[in-house]
């Protein structure tokens, strides 16, 4: 995993997947991030699977987190990983239960929710992998909304590296190294409803290559086919680079987006991808470049 | 020989002298013309002079490209010159005189040239297209032309034409240019490639490019390059491979080993369709490279591309 200080760099609208083979470093980032949570009037909701609640609570008060207030209040609360998932994994049922919970955060007066999850769940349960890396695809819509972020524990223990390679690439950003002590997300996905309208920040490759079509996918459905209705806008302002993958999947969002595709503030490595694949060809997608 | 433009035909022309060359090439173009046929020209420099001189306004009339710029990489003469002519003109018999091969490319160049000669025949199988390439006899070596009646079903030598009795399968032909790669210099930078460092790979690129003196925008193409090769090297291969990267010439070089196998020999040379994510990869390769070399075989993949000024 990433220094456990890293887990400091995340905000509202990050989704990553924490890979760990430790669990005092585990508990470390983790009682940094409830701690940050506290401080920033957020709501943690720690969803446990390999440890039993006394142990988290002892672990995080014992890394200074006051916990006996925090859990009180409610600001803190523990849940079986099964709460969220129920039997057996429901990609989309498990995500709707999410979104509630996020919700009811913000209903009760929080600034943003914290999601820890732990998918040592999914590995006792026996998941189908492609079945697991559906839940984590569909998480980006929720996340992009900037009201909650998203930590999903993945102990390397569990998982083959193969399969958290696969798992990886359905989050924005991974921690993949031991010991990086300047991790932070690869890319970060701010998502507006009206307009509709998603930022792009960082870089985009073949290690989140999966986080960002279930964010278009939603940005595109709940639109009605009503005339006059404002083109998908993509800031791409702050987005250094997207590989030759991303951009086919741009042109093929234009072709199906009713009112078609703006990507604004291209960079020029961006630019240039997308001139290679033809982007200035295709109806529907307009792009302008940063001015120099 | 006469042709109904039906289907294609694929000849090699030799000259020795501008007179030959353009006793071959301006009658080709003009009767083209004659018949409502659209006329490519993708040749040399000098050649591209002796034809506007001698074509007068009917050059006009003529699409012309600088085989040395926009065929420099010979893997993107089908994809970036050739098909996009062809399918332009949507089943029309079209006519095209393209010279990839001339006495200045190099030995690294050449097995890649002679694979795109070769892999034109199944490219444009059943287009309507009639090529006619030139070939300087007086300045290549005889492997040239030999390798010419290789890649080419005709041959027009002055007032003979002929069918070539050593045109083969252009799959098997072009396969036999598959040739091993030298190993990279002592002094070239060397990397693991891996899924968890794609984006310090990137970094890396952008530094040795910038080192080698390319030009920013040249630099960013250089790792937009090595990006999409790498990702391949990840997706398709078992995920790891071997990056090494020296500048050359005021270029970079740089060359990724993996144990993959391309088994497609048009992978790279057709322009993907809109809808297709995949398949992009090696084609953006060869938009941005000035030469791709493939070596490949069961459980071992050797790329080296040349990314120039």
């Amino acid at each position: 995993m990433a220094h456990p200080t890293s887990v400091d760099r995340l905000d509202l609208g990050d989704h990553v997947c924490w890979t760990f083979d430790d669990d005092d470093r585990r508990l470390a980032a983790m009682a940094r991030f409830v701690t940050a949570a506290l401080e920033r009037d957020h709501r943690v909701i720690y969803y446990l699977a390999a440890e039993s609640e006394p142990a988290l609570l002892a672990g995080l008060r014992g890394r200074g987190v006051p916990v006996a207030a925090a859990t009180g209040s409610g600001q803190l609360r523990v849940r079986p990983a099964e709460e969220l998932f129920g039997g057996g994994l429901d990609p989309q049922a498990a995500v709707d239960r999410l979104g509630r919970a996020v919700d009811e955060a913000l209903a009760d007066g929080y600034r943003g929710a914290r999601i820890v999850t732990d998918l040592a769940w999914a590995a006792a349960a026996g998941v189908e992998l492609e079945l697991l890396i559906r839940y984590e695809e569909l998480l980006n819509p929720l996340f992009a909304g900037d009201h909650a972020v998203g930590v999903c524990l993945y102990d390397r223990r569990r998982f083959p590296a193969c399969d958290l390679h696969r798992i990886g690439t359905a989050h924005p950003g991974t921690t993949w190294a031991e010991d990086d002590s300047v991790w932070e997300p690869l890319l970060r996905m701010h998502r507006t409803g009206d307009p509709p309208r998603l930022r792009l920040v960082g870089e985009l490759d073949l290690s989140n290559r999966r986080a960002v079509p279930p964010v278009l996918t939603a940005m595109r459905a709940p639109d009605p086919a009503t005339p006059g209705r404002p083109p998908l806008v993509i800031d791409a302002s702050e987005l250094t680079f997207a590989d030759v993958s991303f951009a086919g999947l741009l042109l093929q969002t234009a072709r199906i987006a009713p009112a078609g595709l703006q990507i604004r503030g291209c960079r020029p490595a961006v630019a240039r991808t997308l001139e290679c694949v033809g982007a200035s060809e295709v109806p529907g997608i307009a792009v302008t470049e940063a001015p120099a | 020989m006469s042709t109904t433009g039906a289907t294609l035909v694929h000849e090699a022309l030799l000259y020795r002298n501008p007179i030959e060359y353009l006793a071959g090439t301006v009658g080709f173009i003009e009767s083209g013309l004659a018949r409502g046929e659209p006329v490519l020209v993708a040749t040399t420099s000098a050649n591209l002079a002796l034809l506007r001189d001698a074509l007068g306004a009917t050059a006009e009339r003529v699409e012309l490209a600088n085989m040395c710029q926009a065929g420099r990489n010979p893997g993107r003469i089908l994809p970036g010159i050739l098909l996009p002519f062809v399918e332009a003109h949507h089943g029309k018999p079209v006519r095209i005189i393209g010279e990839p091969i001339w006495a200045g490319r190099t030995d690294l160049e050449y097995p890649a040239c002679v694979q795109h000669e070769s892999l034109i025949n199944a490219a444009l199988a059943g287009r309507p297209a009639w090529i006619r390439c030139p070939y300087d006899a007086a300045a290549l070596d005889q492997r040239a032309l030999d390798d010419a009646e290789r890649t080419h079903p005709r041959l027009v030598d002055g007032a003979v034409e002929r069918r070539s009795d050593r045109y083969g399968d252009p799959v098997r032909t072009a396969a036999d240019f598959n040739l091993p790669l030298p190993a990279p210099p002592e002094h070239a930078a060397t990397v693991p490639v891996q899924l968890a460092t794609l984006a310090e790979l990137r970094r890396f690129v952008a530094d040795q490019a910038a080192a080698a003196g390319l030009p920013p925008a040249r630099a960013a193409d250089a790792t937009i390059v090595v990006n999409e090769l790498v990702t391949n090297t990840i997706s398709h291969a078992s995920g790891t491979g071997t990056l090494a990267c020296w500048p050359e010439g005021g270029g970079l070089v740089c060359q990724l080993t993996d144990d993959g196998h391309i088994t497609d020999p048009l992978v790279g040379r057709l322009p993907p369709a809109i809808e297709s994510v995949r398949g992009r990869g090696l084609f953006l390769v060869n938009q941005l490279c000035d030469l791709v070399r493939v070596h490949t075989g069961p459980g071992s993949t050797t790329i080296r591309v040349r990314i120039g000024p």
